[in-house]
């Protein structure tokens, strides 16, 4: 199962490689979205990577197992960690977050889109004032 | 044993809650300051990997692994060879306060699934509470961190909290609701002011709790006291005597010798005084060896036995739980019958009518002159005191105590009275006229012993296991 706009690969369908280097910064704050709204947040992060086999990457490429893992340890409280992690990585791309019917992952990867989107828009930018 | 539970690892404390710790659970471990925390932690994690094959951690915040290491190898635990087998590790964390508990956490984690650890002990959880932001983050971190992960892999926790000196309260009070398990370590005070060392299983999760303390020693490792009642012994060896030390008869006891600093004293008057609930075979243990120890060194002994006690009862018991023959105990034992079940002929019943005292008394000390010139030694006197009361009366036995006291002292023999409960009067009569006055008391279903003359510590009474005959063996526990 792969994040919309990518295929297993981490390339985007419209077949172009996906800036990696943006990928690595959007997992940075997928991670600090995630630390931030929870104590110790790290050392849950640690705790299912030796559990579950989920690296900081897979809240990205595999958002339905973080969420499982998380609920599995959590419990109900895993839903509020989900949506307030949702909020403030929104707050850090600097969206405004619709609550809706979407899944996680669809927040995700719309989060995601997005923050490749603005990263071009920024990139093209700075090449046209050059 | 049910494969849900973890053995503790504490000697007799499995029995009480069903076997061991739920498995996967979280212990809070609470007391005061060298109330035996760390030790009980480390026969946990000790016994644990060399008994029950279970890897364990200890991550110690307050002390170095070299201290450790020293002050455990006074309990034979050797953790310096135990981490060489690879299934133990100790988390030196002392220095590490400083770096923030989630690193702390993180360490841990990584180690217990590294090792795949099933024991963990975290000492202190209180020096960990200290290294906290907020106070709230000590319930985040109980609640939602280390309860949550230490049941998802199913490694045993024991969380050490430290409560300081005139404190109820445990920690930051979150722990004792977050835990499945509450233990608490404690002294409390037995037998007339005397501090003896208590052990409170106040919450374990599905297990039926019957009693609220226990007695614990830490001689030889954590064991816990069973309030159980002692189990006559089935061995049958015969009696060893002891030596007597100088100046004194043994009591036929190595270890109430000890108690008492080598025996009781020749020509000395003993107050042997028996609390509430305790059995027969409980004060007998303590008692019968000195009896023993007089017979084996062909000594005569006179007896007036207690109310429900009789000359055939006596001498069965002194052949079965020391071997001695019919002919050893028909030479060397008197025993005064006063009561009607003492209706069979023997050369070791000795018959009075209970009516006059005087004339008793004459008895009584013909008996003596019969046994000292037979065997030339000194006699040792054994009298139930109520057994007196009631037939001779208040008056009766004062007179008779006055002159027991001063023929005892001046042949050398040695009389022992005992008295039982409710005759609180008697007692401290025959209390000011002894050399030794010993109680027998029981608490927590425990039976302890100790000296009020002279002033000694608290000991619990068991069986001695070790001896092929009764004897008693006796635990200091303060």
């Amino acid at each position: 199962m792969s994040v919309r706009g990518m295929d297993k690969k981490g390339e985007s369908k419209s077949g172009r490689l996906s800036p990696s280097e943006e990928e690595r910064r959007f997992i940075d704050l997928l991670v600090e979205s995630f630390v931030e709204c929870m104590r110790f947040g790290d050392s849950i992060l640690r705790f299912l990577e030796l559990k579950y086999g989920l690296k900081k990457n897979d809240i990205l490429r595999r958002p339905e197992s973080f969420i499982l893992g998380l609920k599995d340890l959590m419990g109900g409280g895993a839903a509020v960690i989900e949506r307030l992690m949702i909020e403030n990585l929104y707050r850090k791309i600097g969206l405004e977050c619709e609550w809706g019917e979407k899944t996680f992952r669809e927040y995700i990867v719309e989060a995601f889109e997005e923050y490749i989107r603005r990263e071009e828009n920024k990139r093209n930018l700075r090449e046209l004032n050059r | 044993m049910a494969s849900d539970r973890a053995p503790t690892g504490i000697y007799g404390l499995d029995l009480l809650i069903d076997g061991g710790f739920p498995r996967g659970s979280l212990i809070l471990l609470a007391g005061n300051p060298g109330t035996g925390k760390t030790i009980f932690s480390a026969q946990y994690i000790y016994r644990g990997v060399k008994e029950y094959g279970e890897p364990g951690i200890y991550v110690s915040l307050c002390e170095s692994k070299d201290a450790f290491y020293k002050s455990m190898l006074r309990f034979g635990f050797d953790f310096s060879r135990l981490e060489e087998t690879g299934d133990f590790r100790y988390l030196d964390l002392v220095t590490m306060k400083g770096k923030g508990v989630s690193q702390i956490i993180r360490m841990i984690i990584d180690a217990v699934y590294e090792m795949k650890a099933k024991r963990l002990v975290i000492d202190s959880f209180s020096a960990l509470v200290q290294a906290l932001e907020k106070p709230i983050d000590a319930r985040i971190l109980l609640q939602t961190i280390l309860s949550r992960i230490i049941r998802a892999v199913k490694c045993t926790t024991i969380l050490v909290s430290e409560v300081p000196f005139g404190s109820e309260r445990i920690g930051a009070s979150v722990e004792e609701f977050v835990a499945d398990g509450v233990i608490i370590l404690r002294k409390g005070e037995h037998g007339e002011g005397r501090l003896a060392r208590e052990i409170s299983i106040t919450k374990m999760r599905g297990t039926r709790l019957t009693q609220p303390l226990y007695f614990f020693t830490l001689e030889g490792g954590f064991r816990v006291f069973q309030p159980l009642e002692l189990q006559k012994c089935k061995r049958r060896g015969r009696f060893r005597p002891i030596s007597d030390p100088p100046g004194r008869f043994s009591t036929g006891s190595g270890d109430l010798d000890r108690v008492l600093g080598g025996g009781y004293p020749k020509g000395g008057i003993v107050l042997f005084e028996i609390g509430e609930n305790i059995s027969n075979f409980s004060w007998q243990l303590i008692l019968f060896p000195t009896l023993a120890n007089f017979i084996a060194k062909n000594r005569g002994c006179i007896i007036v036995p207690m109310g429900g006690s009789d000359a055939g009862l006596l001498v069965s018991k002194m052949k079965r739980m020391y071997g001695f023959t019919d002919d050893e105990l028909n030479g060397l034992l008197r025993v005064f019958g006063l009561s009607v079940g003492d209706r069979m002929e023997s050369p070791y019943l000795i018959r009075v009518k209970g009516e006059d005292i005087m004339e008793d008394y004459d008895v009584w000390v013909r008996t003596i002159e019969e046994l000292k010139n037979r065997t030339g030694q000194p006699i040792l006197e054994v009298v139930s005191i109520d057994t007196m009361e009631i037939t001779y009366g208040i008056a009766g036995l004062r007179r008779l105590l006055g002159m027991t006291v001063a023929r005892t002292r001046r042949e050398g023999n040695l009389a022992i009275g005992i008295v039982g409960p409710g005759v609180e009067r008697v007692s401290k009569r025959v209390a000011a006229l002894s050399d030794i006055h010993i109680k027998l008391i029981r608490d927590h279903g425990t039976p302890l012993l100790y000296g009020c003359k002279p002033r000694t510590a608290l000991y619990a009474v068991e069986i001695d296991q070790a001896s092929p005959y009764s004897l008693p063996r006796l635990t200091q526990i303060t």
